[in-house]
């Protein structure tokens, strides 16, 4: 499976960011996502959706491999992980996320919570 | 033909005892207004109605087997 | 600790750059839930007495509730409060997008401001850090182009409210702009946030909500969202928004035309929501967390311009097409864009537009007063009026204080034709055959709004003695009957207690009012974020409870309120509607009488529209059934 973004389908609510964070750490709190939603405001007009599409560049990046793939989706090993940040740093999609209360980076764990909620349908999941 | 109505809340709200649902059967085709009147929906109530998820004038014709949506009055933003 | 809220309150002296956090009482929260419900409480508390709403020591509130920012529909509003600069009472103003969940992530359910920064400024709330910046040369430049800017400097995390030049110049209806097109638009909330020199409040939260039972509402949530999306309304409503009701309302002839003058337009088409799908619309723009996104965003082509904005909403469509008979969708969208930059409330520019040209036509507002000549369905003539308004140039010093003001001052008769009730200018629905609605107008404790009361199918199905009488009366373009005047006020005051809870709970009503979203779900909501059980009737107490509150909060702020206050213009009362579907139509003062003698009856309100203490204390609010005698002009039969 791999999630895919419809941008042009966006309105922009943020749902999948709040989603994500409920489901992945169990707080209210978009901070947490591991996607984000760019407005191009006041020209064009219209909202950009970054995701993870699990290239696996982060756990290239990791020096102590904290990141591992598991059925094609990279996860982040908290125990593992150093908190050193390379793996932000080389995330070609911005999606690599650091959060002050969390040890280890967020990451999109492909748990389909946001396609499952996204009332656009501006997410969605395919076959690999 | 079979047409099954739904009628909004906020047309239930104004109009007394009309039930969420009403299924009738029709032999000849007609407008949405005409049917509104048939099961006792004020046309002056509905803000638009729908055929199978289709927005819809009242002046548009039923003529086979659909499902129908009612909208009442609502307040703009 | 509690559940549902961030727990703090952030308060602001600006005078003395002071920043004080304070502990939510739990108190305040039991008995006012949030929202408009803290920003009523906090003016009767805190206001100082006889305040000038433009001076320093206006309080400015911003206020979420326990459903903002949380996993469930439309939880992205936030509302706003200070004394009215429109009217110089209780005042309040509500806001869509993104900025009341972000003042919640921050760590804030309410902001409140007293004083006046010394120069022109940004506030900052970045989590623990609130600063107050220069704003520089963001002074004098638009909403949109400020938000712009910030965007830029600071970063798409931060939700930025801006203010534009009618803001900075005190406009009496300049409103404040959000995510490049959404206000908080009426009561003049924009001239506060001016006279105490901020231009612009810039928040970012990265903190969790603490939540009862984080796994409920995720599940809650999830199902929240099923439900909404299974309504044919998600896909019948959405495309069109709110602009979709415009041919309706023409069609029951309630839609404002040329000032009020009459209440049909045969032009409507031209400016309806299939307009704007046809013309202008390139995206559905939704506030947070949003399933059914209202706001239309576009590119607009006139002759006067290209531009991009968010709009019309029906309201706009109402008040600057209709109203100022402007029958092209991309030029009314024009005049929304102008209003967004310069900061104006749309609704009471499109009617402080259409009586000044109405006095330019009938000789009351003379070319060289105004600076051109101006005249009705002429784009280039509002686009004038708003940028005179905007900078208080020329015709624009006497017309930026409202149409009130500017009646009273420029007499001639011009008072009976300033549609407005209490200072506040008209919002989208003509009334002279809609007796309720004229009621829900007339007793809007923020002046003539439609957001606290909406009543117009029951005076619809009002003006028939049975369904068959009203199926028959009705027709494309014949005559509605006289709507009946009798009966009319416990309808109006059910839906001043309704439509207002949304504003306590911090979140959007249209997924309940345009969807059918039933209403208790939002018991089941609050009880999973909260950890306390409230009924639907509980909630709608404390919505009279501040219906009551903020009554008395005018009563306490305008010298001499009462009845007197209650009253619809001229117009309405003495012109019968010319043409369309309500022609002969009109109401009368003796209605007018009937309409706020049955409305103050089961209010609990004396004869002059006074809450008895009698009925404050059965509110709760003994406190203000204490002092109300000394403030209040009450009176008896």
């Amino acid at each position: 499976m791999r999630l895919i973004a419809k941008s042009e389908r966006c309105s922009g609510c943020g749902a999948c960011r709040l989603v994500c964070g409920l489901t992945n750490y169990g707080e209210v709190n978009p901070a947490m996502a591991a996607l984000s939603i760019h407005g191009r405001f006041p020209a064009p007009g219209v909202y950009e959706i970054s995701l993870c599409d699990q290239c696996g560049a982060c756990a290239e990046a990791c020096p102590v491999d904290a990141i591992e793939a598991q059925n094609g989706v990279y996860l982040v090993n908290a125990d593992v992980c150093i908190s050193c940040g390379e793996c932000i740093e080389a995330c070609p999609h911005g999606v690599m996320f650091d959060h002050a209360r969390l040890d280890a980076p967020i990451k999109c764990t492909l748990c389909q919570a946001c396609a499952e909620i996204c009332p656009r349908d501006a997410l969605v999941l395919e076959e690999a | 033909m079979t047409l099954t109505i739904q009628v909004a809340h906020s047309i239930r709200s104004v109009v007394n005892d009309l039930p969420k649902t009403i299924i009738v059967e029709c032999t000849e085709s007609k407008t949405l207004r005409q049917l509104a009147v048939d099961v006792g929906i004020p046309p002056i109530l509905i803000v638009f109605g729908m055929i199978n998820g289709v927005k819809k004038d009242l002046n548009d014709i039923i003529a086979a087997n659909a499902e129908v949506h009612f909208f009442g009055t609502m307040s703009g933003g | 600790m509690l559940k549902g809220y961030a727990g703090r309150i952030l308060r602001v002296d600006l005078t003395n750059e002071k920043i004080v956090r304070q502990s939510l009482p739990a108190k305040m929260a039991q008995n006012f839930i949030g929202g408009r419900g803290f920003v009523a409480k906090t003016l009767f508390d805190e206001l100082p007495p006889d305040v000038d709403p433009l001076g320093p020591d206006n309080i400015f509130i911003a206020a979420s509730g326990p459903l903002s920012g949380q996993f469930l529909p439309a939880s992205g509003k936030t509302h706003f409060g200070c004394k009215s600069p429109a009217t110089g009472g209780y005042g309040d103003s509500n806001l869509g997008g993104h900025f009341g969940p972000a003042l919640k992530y921050a760590g804030y359910d309410m902001m409140v401001l007293n004083g006046r920064a010394a120069l022109p400024s940004v506030l900052v709330i970045e989590d623990e850090t609130v600063s107050i910046r220069p704003a520089r040369n963001l002074w004098g430049m638009g909403s949109l182009s400020s938000e712009t800017r910030l965007k830029e400097e600071m970063g798409e995390d931060f939700q930025i409210l801006t203010i534009g030049p009618a803001g900075e110049n005190r406009v009496a209806f300049a409103c404040i702009t959000h995510d490049f097109g959404r206000q908080a638009g009426r009561v003049g909330i924009g001239a506060v946030m001016g006279s105490k020199n901020i231009k612009a409040i810039a928040v970012k939260g990265t903190g969790s909500i603490p939540v009862n039972d984080p796994k409920a509402l995720l599940e809650e949530g999830k199902r929240a969202y099923r439900n909404v999306r299974a309504k044919p309304g998600f896909t019948g409503w959405t495309p069109e928004g709110t602009a979709g009701i415009t041919d309706w309302v023409a069609r029951v002839g309630a839609l404002p035309t040329r000032n009020f003058q009459t209440s049909y337009w045969d032009q409507h088409a031209k400016i309806n929501g299939a307009a704007i799908l046809r013309e202008l619309k390139i995206t559905d723009k939704g506030c947070y967390c949003c399933p059914t996104p209202c706001g239309k965003y576009g590119r607009a082509k006139t002759g006067l311009g290209h531009v991009y904005v968010e709009g019309p909403e029906f309201e706009t469509i109402s008040l600057l097409g209709s109203n100022c008979l402007i029958d092209d969708i991309s030029e009314v969208a024009y005049a929304n864009y102008v209003c967004d930059e310069l900061g104006l409330d749309t609704i009471s520019a499109g009617v402080v537009c259409s009586w000044a040209i109405e006095c330019f036509e009938k000789g009351l507002l003379s070319r060289e007063a105004i600076g051109k000549d101006v005249q009705f369905g002429d784009l280039e003539s509002v686009v004038h009026l708003l940028e005179c308004i905007a900078r208080r140039e020329g015709v624009g010093e006497l017309l930026a204080d409202g149409v009130k003001t500017a009646a009273q001052k420029l007499g001639h008769g011009s008072e009976a034709f300033a549609i407005h009730v209490k200072g506040l200018e008209w919002s989208g629905y003509e009334c002279r055959n809609a007796p309720g609605m004229m009621l829900a107008y007339m007793t809007s404790d923020v002046g003539a709004h439609h957001a606290r009361a909406w009543v117009l199918g029951h005076d619809l199905a009002g003006s028939s003695a049975s369904v068959h009488d009203l199926i028959v009366s009705e027709g494309t373009g014949e005559h509605l009957p006289k709507s009946k005047v009798t009966g009319r006020a416990a309808k109006v005051i059910e839906s001043q207690h309704l439509r207002p809870l949304f504003d306590l709970l911090g979140i959007c009503r249209l997924q309940f009012m345009e969807l059918g979203f039933e209403v208790e779900n939002y018991e089941r909501l609050y009880e999973v974020v909260t950890g306390k059980r409230m009924t639907l009737e509980q909630m709608l107490s404390v919505s009279e409870r501040v219906w009551q509150l903020t009554r008395s909060v005018s009563a306490r702020e305008i010298p001499g309120f009462g009845r007197s206050w209650d009253y619809p213009p001229e117009r309405l009362m003495n012109d019968p509607v010319p043409d369309g579907p309500n022609r002969g139509h009109c109401i009368s003062r003796r209605e007018v009488d009937i309409l706020l003698d049955e409305y103050y009856a089961l209010r609990g309100w004396d004869a002059n529209g006074i809450p008895k203490a009698e009925t404050l204390i059965s509110m709760g609010l003994a406190d203000v059934a204490e002092t109300i005698s000394q403030w209040a002009c009450h009176e008896t039969t």
